[in-house]
């Protein structure tokens, strides 16, 4: 008897044990200014060399190494970074920078104009080998003036250069690592960042110390770790467990719990990322504008972030984020299913009409939810939806045929806060990214045109007016603006998530 | 025994071969083409055919898998289209990292499931047996991303005792070798109950006991040694499995292993990294098999392995 009742007993302080361990348990990540700011994303930086960036996993790392010449600052102005001060020659093609003095490369070599055109220079070339080399297309050349100003000439008068200048494929290396370390810079990279690589084991984590040296004063943490922690559910556990400080692409059902969580805060910020739904403007029914509009009509994209998306995103008719400076905003089309059943029965289809929608799985935040929410929706107005989805590489390479789907997932961002890349990536006939086959010579027009604008006013009104004619064409229908979730542990301030969609740890510290 | 090793060696390569000729054409009949995913979604058409060609994928075919076994024999399995870092490289230490896991996760299915076996069988259809057959049930049934969750809440959020992601040191190997084990120790501890008690109303045995030996020395001396062939054809089975399908576990833990780099591979098209990796699968195959076979020989004399 007594025997039972020491056993229960013993069982009974056990459990008393594990609740209080699991009460004051996560008080396990000692912060202190000799810690790691842990960051645990989905996935691995495939290079840190910025020439050869094409993701955001990897621009989000090759940027706290690197920097550009300018960048934007928080309300959306241009703000100098390796460039002090610039001005445009009256010729409209000429650009002179005038370059910060005493900055050194993680190599210990000088910063200097130089280094500009080397790097410049370095994405251009053919045997570079850049998968991103069209981003250097805009650049004429690159001339040394003395170490000090530079001179960067554009074959027109190009008015989004600046913009252009903040991309991660036009960052500054070391010409002395990138001349010694040849294809594997990558591996061995030298900015003037406020980060410099310490340790990379691949697939696993990627350790970046702070650069003491840094010429805007150095960070206040020990340094940064991005860790790979692929599973979504993971990730959210080590933040509660205190194993990070920083997790990204929380999915919106898990907002809630994270909200409750009493070591968590959530960071969220907008990305001028468009998710949308494309149309292909030569293909059967969508070749027929009414039908277009009256989709457009059929999606009640207000419903898809409240609904959906946990109230967060935005939402609004035009192509680009309006928040991008100077970009009008408009309210989406209306959601009116007897509309949109009268603009389809005026296109010829009395009985509705059917078709494939390809969406993507895994991509962009709920595209699975985003996609079964619009099928309801639009079955109202006569729309038959059935969805369909195959994985990334094969939706990108139906969309790149042009001519397979006729209805699709897919998003554009605007990294360098400025219409013009996404205009002629998406717009233009014959854009690389227009895979909806839309030609509208009249906004061809309008695209060429913003482009040769010097003055802001002026060219931000020929923008309003391209945007204003592809939300009446309807070449595709803007669903919502992504935003970016993010959590912290309560234990760190002063981390930016930029609308670009880098991250700035420069003011990060425990507290 | 040592013709036997060099014919099964013999007869491994045309396996190979084949295996490398599957895998390189199911990799070119997969739509999705690897230039755009290298250039990302929004690249231009030159942008696209400036990497394909840096990328060798604009040769013929043919070329390109003679090209690729011209190097493989040599060691040299080419250059990941993702990082551009050499297979070689990028395979090798996941691989150990894999082997580990794998390893740790069958010791500790051999281990738990023998034991558990042994004690089902000594006290057959009695409350110990059937406790160990219902939670085997469970371990066989439980899906590996649910177990390996609730062992990441309960071990590593509440109690704080062991590390969720990463492979540092041996505290980090616990959660996913157990994750990874516990269907397998699950089916060893089935399979020995089963011919365990099948083993212990054999004549021999009646015969142990009448000339006065205990029971444990009977179970472990002339019962386990021969009910452990069928466990033993388990083990070089699920080892396999084991080594290719940690996916999920190495997913959830974080576990940079060879599966994960598989799976990744795959969605982005990196076909030097697949072709390597899956090669690389068959070859464990091939030697667990010929382990196994050897194994049967040393535990039962009576299997002549010639």
């Amino acid at each position: 008897m007594t025997a039972t009742i020491s056993r229960r007993r013993a069982l009974q302080s056990a459990g008393a044990l594990a609740i209080a361990a699991g009460i004051g348990g996560p008080a396990r990540a000692q912060a202190s200014k000799n810690t790691y700011l842990i960051y645990a994303t989905g996935a691995d930086a495939s290079t840190l060399d910025p020439h050869f960036s094409t993701d955001l996993r990897t621009r989000r790392v090759a940027m706290q190494i690197h920097e550009t010449l300018v960048a934007r600052a928080p309300d959306g102005n241009f703000a100098g970074l390796l460039a002090e001060s610039w001005e445009t020659a009256a010729d409209g093609v000429s650009w002179t920078f005038k370059l910060r003095k005493g900055i050194k490369f993680h190599d210990g070599s000088n910063f200097d104009a130089e280094a500009v055109r080397f790097s410049l220079e370095r994405l251009k070339d053919p045997a570079t080998g850049s998968p991103r080399r069209s981003m250097g297309e805009q650049i004429a050349a690159v001339e040394v003036v003395d170490p000090l100003t530079v001179v960067i000439k554009t074959p027109r008068p190009y008015a989004a250069l600046l913009a252009q200048l903040t991309m991660e494929n036009l960052g500054i290396v070391s010409p002395a690592a990138a001349k010694k370390h040849g294809k594997d810079y990558g591996r061995s990279p030298a900015g003037t960042g406020p980060f410099k690589l310490a340790e990379w084991r691949p697939g696993e984590r990627i350790r970046l110390d702070s650069n003491a040296d840094y010429w805007g004063g150095s960070p206040k943490i020990r340094g940064l770790e991005f860790r790979v922690v692929p599973e979504d559910s993971a990730r959210i556990l080590v933040l509660l467990s205190g194993e990070a400080h920083l997790i990204d692409n929380i999915t919106p059902a898990m907002l809630p719990r994270l909200e409750k969580a009493p070591n968590a805060q959530l960071i969220t910020a907008m990305s001028q990322r468009t998710v949308y739904f494309g149309l292909n403007t030569k293909m059967a029914p969508f070749d027929n504008p009414k039908v277009r509009q009256a989709l457009a009509h059929a999606i009640d994209t207000r419903a898809l972030i409240k609904h959906v998306m946990n109230g967060k995103g935005d939402v609004s008719r035009s192509f680009i984020d309006p928040s991008i400076l100077g970009l009008p905003a408009s309210t989406p089309y209306e959601y009116d299913p007897a509309k949109s059943k009268k603009l389809l029965e005026e296109a010829g289809f009395k009985d509705g009409v059917a078709f494939d929608f390809y969406h993507t799985l895994g991509i962009y935040l709920n595209d699975r939810a985003v996609s079964e929410a619009i099928q309801a929706q639009a079955a109202p107005a006569g729309f038959k939806i059935s969805l369909k989805t195959v994985d990334f590489p094969t939706h990108l390479s139906m969309l790149r045929a042009r001519d397979r789907a006729a209805a699709y997932m897919l998003s554009e961002g605007s990294p360098t806060a400025d219409a013009d890349v996404s205009l002629n990536l998406v717009m233009k006939t014959g854009g690389p990214s227009n895979y909806g086959n839309y030609s509208n010579p009249a906004l061809d027009a309008l695209i060429e045109q913003q482009r040769t604008q010097l003055e802001p006013a002026a060219r931000n009104a020929t923008v309003a007016e391209a945007l204003k004619t592809i939300s009446e064409d309807v070449p595709l229908i803007p669903l919502f603006y992504s935003p970016q979730l993010f959590a912290a542990a309560k234990t760190v301030d002063g981390i930016v998530i930029k609308r670009n969609e880098f991250i700035d740890f420069n003011g990060a510290r425990f507290v | 025994m040592f013709h036997f090793i060099i014919r099964r060696i013999i007869f491994a390569i045309p396996a190979l071969i084949g295996v490398s000729i599957v895998v390189f054409l199911m990799l070119h009949a997969t739509p999705g083409d690897p230039a755009q995913v290298v250039a990302g979604p929004e690249a231009t058409a030159a942008d696209i055919e400036n990497v394909r060609k840096s990328l060798g994928l604009d040769r013929p075919i043919v070329e390109q898998y003679l090209h690729f076994v011209g190097r493989a024999v040599t060691g040299d399995f080419g250059v990941s289209f993702k990082t551009g870092r050499t297979v070689v490289e990028e395979i090798g230490h996941r691989y150990l990292n894999t082997l580990q896991l794998a390893g740790a996760a069958m010791l500790f299915a051999v281990v738990v499931g023998i034991v558990s076996g042994v004690l089902c069988a000594a006290f057959k259809y009695r409350a110990l047996d059937n406790i160990i057959l219902v939670l085997s049930l469970i371990g066989i049934s439980a899906p590996a991303f649910f177990v390996g969750l609730v062992l990441m809440i309960v071990f590593s959020v509440q109690l704080g005792w062991l590390p969720l992601t990463g492979n540092d040191s041996w505290l980090h190997l616990i959660l996913p070798c157990v994750t990874l084990g516990l269907a397998n120790a699950a089916i060893i501890a089935r399979v020995m109950r089963a011919r365990l008690i099948e083993t212990l109303d054999s004549d021999y045995v009646r015969t142990a006991y009448a000339k006065g030996l205990s029971g444990f020395r009977v179970i472990t001396r002339h019962g386990l040694r021969n009910a452990l062939m069928p466990v033993i054809t388990v083990v070089g089975l699920q080892m396999g499995y084991l080594l290719g399908g940690a996916v999920i576990t190495e997913t959830v833990f974080s576990w940079p292993g060879l599966g994960r780099l598989i799976i990744q591979s795959i969605s982005s098209r990196d076909l030097p990294l697949v072709q390597a990796s899956v090669l690389l699968i068959a070859v464990t195959f091939v030697i667990i098999n010929l382990l196994t076979d050897l194994l049967y020989g040393l535990v039962d004399p009576r299997v002549e392995v010639a």
